[in-house]
C-alpha cells in the first residue's frame, strides 16, 4: 500500500553551501553577498510555490541477486546488483515539488530575470534532493532493517526507463507523468529512487 | 586482518568508523591527554570503545592519536611510549567483538624544515617506533590522521611500509575552510601525490564540519585512485558560556552521509565533538550500502607542497640551478650555501618559470643532505615544483624519499638496468619520470629515438609503471656539432601523435654557437608547433620567453589577440555589478561622442568578450556571467533602439528537443547570446522536430542551437539534422547539454558542440564572421 508524505518545505533544511555549489559558486562555500538577495528571494518563492510530496511503496522481491525483480519490473545493472541484490524488501520512492515551481522558473526567464530563474532552478533541484533525504531518514528511523544507498534511475547504470514504471505505478498519487521516449518526468523537480532493506 | 581482506570488504560495502576520543573524554571530565587516560583510567576508554561498537561502528581507533614519541614528550610521557601504545591496543581488543581495530597515529605537531626544525628522518623514526608497537600488538589497519603537512605524512607512510607491506594503511590530511593544509597543500595535490605511494586509502578528517568538508572531499575524490575515508568534526566549535560547543547535531551530521557516499566514500566516521550518538545516526544512514565505483580524473602533473603544475598547459622549467660552467655556483653547492640557490630560484619564478630543474653538477662534492635541504627549501619557500636532476642513485633516492609532493625525476636512459632502478625508485617514492629517447649511446637519427621510445614503453609496461607517469626527452643535440634538429622535431611530433608527453633541455641546441638566444627561441617555436609539452630553459632570457608567449598564441593555446579595449574595463565593472542604471548612463554618455554602431562594436562587445574570457578562465562564476549578460542586454537594447532599421548581430533559433523539459541550459545560452546583440527566437522546451524546422524555415536564422540534457533525448538532435538535410536547409547547428560531448555531437550531425554558454557565443561569432567574410 502506498504511503504519502506531504512535507512542509520549511521543514527541509538545505545547506547554503550546497545551493552555492549547485549554482556554480564552487569552492566559495556560500552565496556571495552580491547574490544574497537573489538567493533569499528564490528561497521565498521556492518555499511558497513548491509542494513537496513523496509516495513510498514497499515491495517484496520476486527475485534477487544479479536480476532484482519487484512487481513485474526488473531492476537491472551493476548498481542495482550491488545495492539491492541482498535485500529482503525494496522501497520505491517518488518525490516531487509540483508543477507550480516549474512554471515560476519559466515565468522568471520570460520576464528577463535570468539570474533569478537560474537561482530558483538550482534551489528547486536541491529542495527535491533534500526532500528525498528527509523521507529516506524517516524510513530508516522506523525500520529495524539496514537500508542500502538510495539509488535513482539514470545514476550509474540504473536504467532511466524505470521512470516509466514509477510514473505508472505511483505517479497518479502526486500528478507526475513521464515521457514515453525520453523517460523525463514532469513536473521537472521530481526524483525517483529505490532503497533496499536487508538484515 | 590481512590487507587484501580489508580491501575486499571495502569493495563490497561502506564501513562506519567510530567518533571522537579526545573531546568526548574531556566531556566526560577526563581532561588530561587521552594517552594518560589510557594509563590511568583504561575502563573509561574501554567503555567509550564499547559504546561506539554498540552504536554500529565497524571499526574503532586505538586511543593512540597523540602517542608518537615527539608528541608524548610534550606531556612527559615519552618514556612510556611502548606501554601506552600496547595498552591502548589491548583495551580496544578487549571489547572489539569482531569490530576492526585501526591503530591510530597522529602528527607530531612540529613543522618540517625549512618551516620548522623537524627533518624527514626525525618524523620517520618517531612514526616507525609507534607503528612498530601497533603492528606487534596486532591491529587490523593503521590510520594516519589529521596530518597538516604532506612531507610529515609521507614520512609516516614510508615508516609504516618499512615495517610491513601487509598492513592496510590509511593516510588522512586535514584542511582549513580554504581547502589548504597548514603548509599549503590542496586536496587535488594530496590525491595526486598519494596516488603514487603505497597506501590503501586516503581521506580527510577534523578541522571542519560535514558541510564544510564536503567540497574538499569531493575534490579529493575526483582525483584519487584509492578508496576514501571521511571523518568531519561535529561542526566548527563555538565558545558558549565558557564551554566549547560543537553546533552540528547527530541528525544533521548524518544528513550528509548521502553526499559523501555519492563522492565515493568507503569509510565514514566522525571526528572532534562527536560521540556514539553520531555513530549511531551515521550507521543507520549508511545501512548496508555498496560504495560507488567511478574512475578518477586523470591529470598529468607534478607538485610542490602548495603548487600543482599541469602538463595540460605548456610547462616552463627553469634551468638556472645548474653549475655547468658556473664555478661560483658549484662552490656554493660544495659549501652548502643555500642563499645563492634560493635567489636563483626566486628570480626564475618571478620570470614565470612554472617549475625548476635542480642540478648539482659535480655531485660527488656536494653533501647529499644539502641537496635534500636545498630542494625542499625551494619547494616549500619558493613554491615551485622540482625536476630533480640528480644522477647518483644514492643521492637521488635520499632526495626523492624526502621530497614534499610529486616531483619529476630527471632522467633515465632506456637502458634496462638503469631504467628498472629509476622506475622502482619513482614507484616507491612517487613522481613522474623523464625518459631520454636514447639507449646506451647517443641517438644519431629519428629512428634511433623512436626505437628507444618504444623500448622504454615496453620496459615500463613490464614493470607495471603507467605511461601516464612518463615524460620523454626527444634529445636535443648541439646544432653546432652537426646534429640535425629535424630529428628531434620529428620525435616530438611522433610523441605527440602517440599521446605521450615531451620535455626538452632547450639550451643544448645552441651549445657553442653565437646568438644562442635566437637559436634557442627559434627551435622552441618549431618544437611547440610539433606539440612539445615542456622545456627546461632560461626563463630570464627575454627573447626565448617572448617567442614562447607568441608561439602559445599561434598554436591556439591562449585566447586570441584582444581588440582595442578602450574603456571596456570600466564597462566590465559596471556590467558585472549588475547596475543597469549606471550602465545605461555610461552608454548614453558615450553615445554623445560616438555612433550607436561604434558603441556596440568598440565598447559593449569588447566588454562582454572580456567577461566571457573571465568566465572561461574561472575568474567569475556562472551566476555572475548570467547577471552580466542580463545587464548588458538592456544596454544593447537601448543602443539598438537608436538604429533606424532593425539591426542585430544575427539571429539564433534555439530549442530544447522533444522529450526534454530541462531548459535552464538553453535559457542561459539565450541570455548570454542576446547580451552580445543577437536576436534569439526561442522555440521553448520539449519542442517537436517539425516545430523547430518550421521556425527555421520562417526565420532564416544564422544558426540553430539545440539543447538535450538526457541521453534519451540526444538522438532527437539527429532527427532534426537529418530533416534539415532532407529539406536542403544548409544551416550550422550548435548543440549543448549534459549528455553530449564533441564526438557525439558530430555523430548526431551537429557542426559544433558548446560546453558552455560562452562557447556557444564564440561559435556564433565565428559563423557570423565567416558568413560576413571577415
Amino acid at each position: 500500500m502506498s504511503r504519502i508524505f506531504n512535507i512542509s518545505p520549511y521543514k527541509i533544511e538545505i545547506p547554503e553551501r550546497i545551493v552555492a555549489a549547485r549554482m556554480g559558486f564552487k569552492g566559495l562555500g556560500k552565496i556571495p553577498d552580491k547574490f544574497e538577495d537573489i538567493y533569499k528571494k528564490a528561497c521565498e518563492i521556492a518555499f511558497n510555490v513548491s509542494k513537496p510530496v513523496a509516495v513510498v511503496e514497499d515491495y517484496e522481491l520476486l527475485s534477487k541477486g544479479r536480476e532484482v525483480e519487484i512487481d513485474g519490473v526488473k531492476i537491472t545493472g551493476n548498481l542495482a546488483f550491488s545495492q539491492l541484490g541482498k535485500s529482503v524488501k525494496i522501497s520505491a520512492l517518488l518525490v516531487t515539488l509540483g508543477r507550480e515551481l516549474d512554471d515560476k522558473i519559466s515565468e522568471l526567464h520570460r520576464e528577463g530575470k535570468a539570474v533569478e530563474s537560474f537561482a530558483l532552478d538550482a534551489l528547486g533541484s536541491e529542495l527535491a534532493e533534500f526532500t528525498a533525504r528527509f523521507v529516506d531518514g524517516i524510513l530508516r528511523d522506523e525500520r529495524n532493517l539496514k537500508g542500502s544507498a538510495r539509488i535513482s534511475p539514470g545514476y550509474v547504470d540504473l536504467p532511466l526507463s524505470l521512470n516509466l514504471w514509477f510514473a505508472q505505478t505511483m505517479g497518479r498519487y502526486v500528478a507526475v507523468k513521464c515521457d514515453n521516449e525520453s523517460f523525463v518526468f514532469e513536473p521537472r523537480k521530481t526524483i525517483s529512487a529505490f532503497i533496499g532493506w536487508s538484515h | 586482518m590481512r590487507r587484501t581482506e580489508l580491501k575486499r570488504i571495502l569493495k563490497e560495502r561502506v564501513l562506519v568508523l567510530d567518533g571522537a576520543y579526545g573531546t568526548e573524554l574531556a566531556k566526560r571530565e577526563y581532561v588530561e591527554v587521552p594517552e594518560r587516560v589510557v594509563l590511568d583510567s583504561p575502563n573509561v576508554v574501554r567503555n567509550l570503545h564499547a559504546e561506539y561498537i554498540a552504536a554500529g561502528a565497524d571499526a574503532i581507533l586505538t586511543c593512540t592519536f597523540g602517542a608518537n614519541p615527539v608528541k608524548l614528550a610534550k606531556s612527559g610521557l615519552e618514556n612510556r611510549h611502548d606501554e601506552i601504545v600496547r595498552r591502548a591496543v589491548d583495551i580496544a581488543k578487549s571489547v572489539s567483538k569482531g569490530a576492526l581495530i585501526f591503530g591510530d597515529i597522529g602528527p607530531t605537531g612540529e613543522l618540517p624544515y625549512p618551516l620548522g626544525e623537524m627533518s624527514f628522518d626525525d618524523y620517520f623514526e618517531a612514526f616507525r617506533r609507534t607503528a612498530s608497537v601497533l603492528l606487534s600488538a596486532g591491529v587490523d589497519a593503521i590510520i594516519l590522521e589529521t596530518f597538516t603537512d604532506i612531507l610529515e605524512l609521507k614520512a609516516a607512510v614510508l615508516a609504516v611500509r618499512e615495517l610491513s607491506s601487509d598492513i592496510f594503511l590509511i593516510a588522512n590530511m586535514t584542511f582549513n575552510k580554504d581547502a589548504r593544509s597548514l603548509t599549503g597543500t590542496d586536496p587535488m595535490n594530496f590525491a595526486l601525490t598519494f596516488n603514487d605511494l603505497d597506501v590503501d586509502a586516503i581521506g580527510t578528517n577534523c578541522s571542519l564540519g560535514p558541510q564544510e568538508i564536503l567540497p574538499i572531499f569531493e575534490e579529493m575524490s575526483k582525483y584519487s585512485e584509492k578508496p576514501l575515508v571521511v571523518e568531519p568534526d561535529a561542526g566548527t566549535p563555538l565558545l558558549y558560556q565558557g564551554n566549547v560547543r560543537y553546533p552540528v547535531g547527530p541528525k544533521n551530521f548524518a544528513f550528509h552521509v548521502d553526499s559523501f557516499w555519492e563522492s565515493k566514500a568507503n569509510i565514514i566516521g566522525s571526528c572532534c565533538g562527536s560521540n556514539p550518538e553520531y555513530t549511531s545516526m551515521i550507521s543507520k544512514k549508511v545501512g548496508r550500502r555498496a560504495p560507488v565505483e567511478e574512475k578518477a580524473k586523470k591529470i598529468f602533473a607534478f607538485s610542490s607542497p602548495s603548487v600543482v603544475v599541469d602538463f595540460g598547459e605548456f610547462v616552463v622549467i627553469g634551468e638556472r640551478i645548474n653549475p655547468a660552467g658556473r664555478k661560483k655556483l658549484q662552490k656554493s653547492m660544495r659549501n652548502s650555501e643555500l642563499e645563492k640557490l634560493m635567489k636563483i630560484a626566486i628570480k626564475q619564478k618571478n620570470a614565470r618559470a612554472n617549475a625548476l630543474d635542480v642540478n648539482f653538477g659535480l655531485e660527488q662534492f656536494v653533501p647529499i643532505d644539502f641537496m635534500s635541504k636545498a630542494i625542499n627549501s625551494i619547494a616549500y619557500k619558493v613554491g615551485t615544483p622540482i625536476s630533480i636532476d640528480i644522477q647518483s642513485l644514492k643521492a637521488l633516492e635520499e632526495v626523492l624519499k624526502r621530497y614534499p609532493g610529486r616531483p619529476v625525476v630527471n632522467s633515465t636512459r632506456v637502458e634496462e638496468a638503469e631504467m628498472l632502478t629509476k622506475i622502482e625508485l619513482t614507484k616507491k617514492y612517487g613522481g613522474l619520470l623523464v625518459v631520454l629517447a636514447m639507449e646506451e649511446h647517443v641517438p644519431s637519427s629519428f629512428d634511433d629515438r623512436k626505437k628507444a621510445i618504444k623500448r622504454g614503453l615496453e620496459i615500463a609496461k613490464k614493470l607495471n609503471f603507467s605511461p601516464n607517469r612518463l615524460i620523454f626527452d626527444p634529445i636535443i643535440l648541439a646544432v653546432g656539432a652537426g646534429s640535425l634538429p629535424q630529428d628531434t622535431l620529428k620525435t616530438i611530433a611522433y610523441l605527440n601523435d602517440m599521446g605521450l608527453k615531451s620535455v626538452v633541455g632547450l639550451s643544448n641546441i645552441s651549445f657553442g654557437m653565437p646568438d644562442r638566444s635566437y637559436i634557442n627561441a627559434s627551435f622552441l617555436a618549431m618544437a611547440m608547433s610539433d606539440g612539445l609539452n615542456a622545456a627546461i630553459l632560461n626563463p630570464l632570457d627575454q627573447i626565448v620567453m617572448g617567442i614562447l608567449r607568441s608561439s602559445l598564441i599561434l598554436n591556439g593555446k591562449t585566447i586570441v589577440f584582444k581588440r582595442n579595449e578602450g574603456d571596456s574595463n570600466n564597462l566590465v565593472e559596471l556590467i558585472l555589478s549588475g547596475d543597469e542604471k549606471n550602465l545605461i548612463d555610461k552608454v548614453e554618455e558615450i553615445l554623445k561622442e560616438e555612433t550607436p554602431l561604434s558603441v556596440i562594436d568598440n565598447h559593449l562587445k569588447p566588454a562582454m568578450d572580456k567577461i566571457g574570457e573571465m568566465y572561461d578562465k574561472s575568474r567569475i562564476f556562472l551566476p555572475q556571467l548570467i547577471l552580466a549578460a542580463q545587464t548588458a542586454q538592456k544596454a544593447f537594447e537601448k543602443v539598438q533602439s537608436l538604429f533606424t532599421q532593425k539591426r542585430s548581430s544575427g539571429k539564433l533559433v534555439i530549442a530544447t528537443v522533444k522529450g526534454d523539459v530541462h531548459d535552464i541550459g538553453k535559457n542561459i545560452v539565450a541570455t548570454v547570446v542576446k547580451s552580445a546583440g543577437y536576436e534569439v527566437i526561442d522555440v521553448g522546451r520539449d519542442a517537436p522536430t517539425e516545430k523547430i524546422i518550421g521556425v527555421v524555415e520562417k526565420e532564416h536564422p544564422l544558426v540553430l542551437g539545440l539543447s538535450a540534457m538526457m541521453t534519451t533525448t540526444a538522438p532527437k538532435i539527429k532527427e532534426i539534422t537529418d530533416e534539415l538535410k532532407k529539406r536542403k536547409i544548409s544551416l550550422p547547428v550548435i548543440v549543448g547539454g549534459a549528455s553530449l560531448n564533441e564526438s557525439l555531437a558530430k555523430e548526431l550531425g551537429a557542426d559544433f558542440y558548446a560546453k558552455s554558454a560562452t562557447d556557444a557565443l564564440k561559435y556564433l561569432e565565428m559563423i557570423k564572421n565567416r558568413v560576413h567574410g571577415f
